[in-house]
């Protein structure tokens, strides 16, 4: 009896060791500076794309200590795959360009949140008190990126920058003041313009389908507002609002039929995308009715296991559009292609470029970040070319880009992604409105729609 | 005086004066971080300890908890993020919240029992939880309520650790009179055989209600707690996995006693935290653990021990009979 449980207990031990061992040998939390570019392919894209290693600066005052960033994201639980992105393509850019900047060495590390504010606000707690990290760059979540954004407010040490986390709010209604959302989006910008595409392609009809929270709700209201208020109708009884997580979306799909729409809206995440999709084709919608596709609907980590032929020529808007024909996309999505097999995410792309603005704001400030009022002045102060195309921030923290008009194509390779057809430039977080005008009405909710038809 | 005090209880006492004598001393000795941790743990150990009085004491498991200490957490959230209320208002707003929620989940519960009670209260959860991402003028929905400030004099981090530190002594020894009580060993029955205690003139659902809403008053505590601690709440403090855990950690450390829960939270919170900057796979771990625990040590970590305790106890008591306190274990030696 004893020895039966000696050998349970060995093999238990046994799979905990193996358990331990991380798949990519161990640096999978924990990765400090200069880490070798690893990258197949990497070394020639790292000359074109590195654009600072090679201005030989005066070592101008350089550091007695190494900048230390600390990253959150979620790499457990049921966002892992999102939050591996984003972890990836932060660690590709330093991969690919110098840790020494102006003279001062960068140092990060990747925490795990588990998508738990709980757990995100003690281990944001370490990474600034133990592990002087003097920037954070965090969650994906909504939730937890308020929570953090909370709790770093009255610290004057720490820059916070949330390149996922996207709610309307944070650099709108509810602003922190070391809070700046380079590489990042507010939930509404990209689908305001949609909005407008969508009337303007001579749709008048549009239903809507969006997942029952707070993203959705933005995402949803960003739409119907410029698409109503341009003088298209969406019919307040053909909004329609599944439950996140939901499985099975047959009998709103039924709806959605019978409403007879021009076309629908449609913001759906997780598994419930390839669900959609299953269900959009076996009732045989997907030749009648067209979809216009929020952005994470069809962002490729969402689409990368629909079937082909349920997918291919969705219409969607975007920041980001990996089959961007620019050679500042294309240099990225093949490093991080080449890297990790995947086509990039927007995920991977806006930790890339929240790496690139923290880059360049440590070279404008010549090393020295200790101001960081005037650091985050500085960043705003940028003008970029990154992966997502031209990028400059507003007053509020919040870029202006270009937002396209994807569709999903399939590559000689086999594989879909969003190629542009058609560009809308330099669109900010309150287009087409001026701040004061949009600023005035309430965030988007299920209530408020900022439906122009009522 | 000591002398009057059996073995087991003299080392119980010294672990009690031990225990208490680090945590005061541990803001001294350990930087934010940990302190920060320390005081989480403490948190969700209560609310493992009230998940307890529940299930280890009365055999009513529940997988709803999480919705009462959730309810009194968003209480005082939305008195201090949305009407801007003083902090008597906040409190009161939230042990307000967090009793209604238990008198109204206790009387839906009251008549059910064994799988259907974890049927009823996981329903009630869920509730919560759905109310908690669409009433959106209320909590905010997905994006929870920021600007909770604690209250002066307990705003510094240690400040808030002795408050917390405070508070749960005083609930772990309120729980202690609860269960050593003649409710408490009347709730004992209730897990046995609840027939039983009806037939013996019980009421048996009378009492279920009033075990519910001790329960809750704690859990009450414990989300008012959580919430000055973070500043914040949002939905992912009364999910399902909240309730799932605060159970687990009571199964942990062992269920039935009042130590069990809060070693187990020190454990989960610890490997939640600590262990997941070293192991990218915690999670793994974390069921490792559960499944040698479950196999090896059904009672649970404190289960394990006091029986380990309680055979060497009697292997002394063997070859030192003259030791007069063994009274309690002498039956159990001989062959």
């Amino acid at each position: 009896m004893r020895r039966v449980r000696f050998v349970t207990l060995i093999s238990i031990m046994a799979l905990v060791a193996a358990a331990c061992a991380a798949p990519d040998a161990g640096d999978d939390t924990t990765t400090t500076a200069a880490p070798t570019p690893t990258t197949s392919g990497s070394s020639d894209a790292t000359t074109t794309t590195a654009g600072g290693g090679e201005t030989t600066e005066p070592p101008a005052a350089g550091c007695d200590e190494p900048i230390r960033i600390g990253v959150l994201q979620p790499l457990t639980g049921g966002l892992a795959a999102s939050g591996t992105d984003a972890k990836d393509g932060f660690e590709l850019y330093w991969a690919n360009h110098s840790t020494e900047v102006a003279g001062c060495t960068i140092e990060f590390r990747v925490e795990d949140t588990g998508g738990n504010p709980d757990t995100a606000l003690q281990k944001v707690d370490e990474l600034v008190q133990n592990y002087g990290a003097e920037i954070i760059v965090g969650e994906l979540l909504a939730n937890v990126t308020f929570a953090l954004a909370d709790r770093l407010k009255d610290n004057p040490d720490v820059i916070f920058m949330s390149p996922i986390g996207s709610a309307d709010d944070m650099t709108q209604r509810n602003p922190f003041p070391n809070f700046i959302r380079a590489g990042g989006w507010t939930s509404s910008q990209t689908s305001h313009v949609l909005g407008q595409w969508a009337f303007d392609e001579g749709y008048t009809d549009v239903a809507t389908m969006c997942t029952d929270y707070a993203f959705g709700w933005e995402m949803c209201g960003g739409f119907t507002q410029v698409f109503t208020e341009t003088g298209g109708t969406v019919a307040s009884a053909e909004q329609l609002w599944n439950p996140l997580g939901s499985t099975d979306l047959g009998t709103y799909v039924t709806q959605l039929s019978g409403f007879e729409p021009d076309a629908v809206f449609v913001l759906q995440v997780g598994a419930s995308v390839s669900d959609f999709f299953q269900n959009w084709s076996d009732f045989g919608l997907k030749e009648s009715i067209p979809i216009l596709a929020g952005e994470v609907t069809a962002d490729v980590s969402n689409i990368r296991n629909v079937p082909v032929e349920q997918v291919e020529g969705l219409i969607s808007s975007g920041h980001w559009a990996e089959g961007r024909d620019a050679p500042e996309t294309q240099e990225f999505v093949e490093l991080f292609d080449g890297a990790t097999g995947r086509l990039p995410s927007y995920y991977a792309a806006a930790t890339w470029t929240a790496s690139q603005y923290i880059d360049e704001a440590i070279k404008a400030m010549n090393g020295d970040i200790s101001d960081k009022a005037a650091t985050l002045e500085t960043m705003k102060g940028l003008e970029l070319l990154t992966p997502f195309g031209p990028s400059v921030l507003d007053e509020y923290g919040n870029p202006i880009y270009d937002i396209y008009i994807r569709q999903v194509v399939v590559r000689e390779d086999g594989r879909i992604w969003n190629v542009v057809i058609d560009t809308y430039e330099d669109v900010d977080q309150f287009w087409p409105k001026t701040a004061e005008e949009y600023l005035q009405q309430p965030v988007y909710s299920r209530e408020f729609q900022g439906n122009a038809g009522g | 005086m000591l002398r009057s005090i059996s073995l087991t209880g003299r080392v119980k006492l010294g672990l009690a004066v031990a225990g208490l004598a680090f945590g005061v001393a541990a803001p001294y000795v350990f930087d934010r971080f940990v302190i920060g941790l320390i005081s989480l743990a403490l948190i969700a150990g209560l609310f493992a300890q009230s998940i307890d009085l529940l299930g280890g004491y009365a055999g009513l498991i529940t997988l709803g908890h999480a919705g009462v200490s959730g309810t009194a957490a968003y209480g005082v959230g939305y008195m201090a993020a949305k009407v801007g209320a003083g902090f008597p208002a906040q409190i009161g707003m939230g042990l307000l919240a967090g009793m209604t929620a238990s008198l109204i989940f206790g009387v839906m519960a009251m008549r059910s029992d064994g799988v259907y009670f974890i049927m009823v209260t996981l329903a009630q959860g869920m509730i919560v939880w759905g109310l908690s991402i669409r009433l959106f003028r209320i909590t905010g929905a997905e994006n929870g309520l920021t600007g909770i400030p604690r209250p002066p004099s307990v705003e510094l981090y240690w400040q808030y650790y002795y408050l917390t530190l405070a508070v749960v002594v005083v609930s772990w020894i309120l729980l202690g009179i609860i269960v050593n009580s003649p409710f408490g060993v009347s709730l004992k029955g209730l897990r046995e055989s609840e027939t039983r205690m009806r037939m013996l003139g019980y009421n048996t659902t009378g009492q279920k209600l009033y075990v519910f809403l001790l329960a809750g008053f704690f859990a009450t505590l414990s989300g008012i707690l959580l919430v000055y601690l973070n500043g914040f709440i949002s939905p992912s403090t009364v999910i399902l996995a909240a309730s799932a855990i605060g159970v687990l950690e009571a199964i942990l450390g062992g269920i039935g006693t009042l130590v069990g829960p809060m070693i187990g939270a020190f454990i989960i919170v610890f490997v939640q935290n600590v262990v997941s900057i070293y192991v990218a796979r915690w999670p793994t771990l974390m069921g490792l653990l559960f499944v040698v625990v479950v196999l090896f040590a059904r009672r649970g970590l404190v289960g394990a021990i006091s029986d380990g305790w309680n055979r060497w106890l009697d292997r002394r008591g063997a070859s030192t009979p003259q030791e007069p306190i063994l009274t309690s274990s002498n039956q159990a030696t001989g062959p």
